[in-house]
């Protein structure tokens, strides 16, 4: 979506989103923010492939607004984050997007942030609560890919990457592709990390999700010890939470914040 | 070029074929295995179910922490809830795609004491000796609905 169209999306109402571009390792990483400062900070990170306006629809929501104020991340490859350019490497995508985030957005670098992370994005959210743990105030899961036995390229994701087929793909596929390829052996690094997760997790998956299958939920369970975890199961829901299932997502976010003004501010 | 993508084609399709070949092996074990532990359910059995445990079961039940056990302790907690919660229906709702490394099932369980509980299992496909391709249960959730 470009920047005229994101306008026309806006159009008549009395929030409009600001820009930032930050450089990380040497990398421009983008994103959009609304809403008031004061207020908890939720971070949307999305799935692959994917952009900041895939959570567009939350940055008009004027209850949201009202509570919350709101990023949304373009991660490494996509959007105006280097598009066509991937980051392989979960660990450094999960540092670039924290550094963008916390160090330079966010008015005071030690305040907490709930992270929503769908898909593969969840997947970096993940990492990011792992490697920093000091600055998760929650954590929404959104079907996200976390075992590593479930995750494993298939035979169409090697050949997306051969030469000339690659050529022959859309960017965004291509860094789609170029993720899941590199995927597995970064989970089975996390496999051990899972008790740095500290802040309170909701997890949201759907029983009919046919890309990143229900099966997970078991994963993250049993995974997720040092911190509250709560499952939401969707029967029937398919793989794209942050649309189909708007009303839980946002139930998600306030179950999240709730716990936060019972422990103090972030 | 034409003849090259119409190799890469073929040889893909053939994947795809085998893919499917091969899982369809174990689609009927899978759903096999989620039969008879349905009627481990419905006739309150743990000794029924315990041929489908694993070694090592987690189970979760209702806001109790998730907690590891053997094969044995395991069948210990059945044997205690089915006699706390006795049978009265087993209906299975949802279940992941047969054949697959991993197949999820949830069913609803209904005990003649008026409890009604969601059941969520985790069934994993063995990957080597003698049972090399059978499902057990790894993990086992109860909630009250």
């Amino acid at each position: 979506m470009s920047y005229s169209e994101v306008s026309d999306y806006f159009k008549g109402s009395s929030l409009v989103p600001s820009y930032h571009s930050v450089w990380v390792k040497g990398r421009s990483i983008h994103c959009a923010e609304i809403g008031d400062k004061k207020k908890p900070s939720v971070v949307f990170v999305h799935g692959s492939p994917g952009s900041w306006t895939d959570y567009i629809d939350y940055f008009l929501d004027s209850a949201l607004l009202a509570d919350f104020h709101m990023l949304s991340v373009d991660r490494p490859g996509y959007g105006f984050s280097g598009f066509g350019d991937p980051v392989r490497d979960i660990s450094e995508e999960a540092y670039m997007i924290d550094q963008a985030i916390s160090r330079t957005i966010l008015s005071s670098p030690e305040k907490k942030i709930i992270w929503v992370g769908h898909s593969y994005g969840g997947t970096v959210v993940a990492r990011i609560a792992m490697d920093y743990p000091e600055r998760i105030a929650g954590i929404l899961f959104l079907a996200p890919s976390l075992d590593p036995e479930l995750e494993f390229p298939r035979w169409y994701n090697r050949m997306g990457s051969w030469g000339w087929v690659r050529r022959l793909l859309p960017k965004a596929v291509y860094v789609s592709n170029e993720e899941i390829v590199s995927m597995s052996p970064h989970l089975w690094v996390m496999d051990k990390l899972w008790d740095q997760i500290r802040a309170p997790v909701y997890h949201i998956h759907g029983t009919q999700d046919k890309l990143v299958p229900f099966e997970h939920v078991f994963y993250a369970q049993k995974k997720i010890r040092k911190a509250s975890f709560h499952l939401q199961v969707l029967e029937g829901a398919n793989h794209f939470l942050p649309w189909s299932s708007y009303e839980e997502t946002v139930k998600g976010l306030y179950h999240l914040r709730n716990r936060l003004s019972q422990k103090g501010k972030p | 070029m034409i003849r090259y993508l119409f190799f890469v084609l073929t040889i893909g399709l053939g994947f795809q074929v085998w893919e499917q070949d091969s899982g369809s092996l174990y689609a009927q074990g899978s759903s096999d295995t989620l039969e008879k532990i349905e009627k481990a359910f419905r006739w309150g059995s743990s000794k029924v179910l315990k041929e489908h445990l694993n070694a090592f079961v987690s189970i979760k039940w209702g806001d109790k922490e998730l907690k590891k056990y053997t094969q044995k302790e395991a069948v210990g907690f059945f044997k205690d809830f089915f006699q706390k919660y006795p049978p009265r229906e087993y209906l299975r709702i949802h279940q992941g795609v047969p054949g697959k490394e991993q197949v999820y099932a949830i069913a609803r369980y209904t005990s003649t004491q008026l409890g009604q509980y969601r059941v969520y299992l985790l069934l994993k496909k063995e990957r080597k000796g003698k049972r090399k391709g059978k499902y057990k249960i790894h993990d086992l959730h109860i909630s009250e609905e």
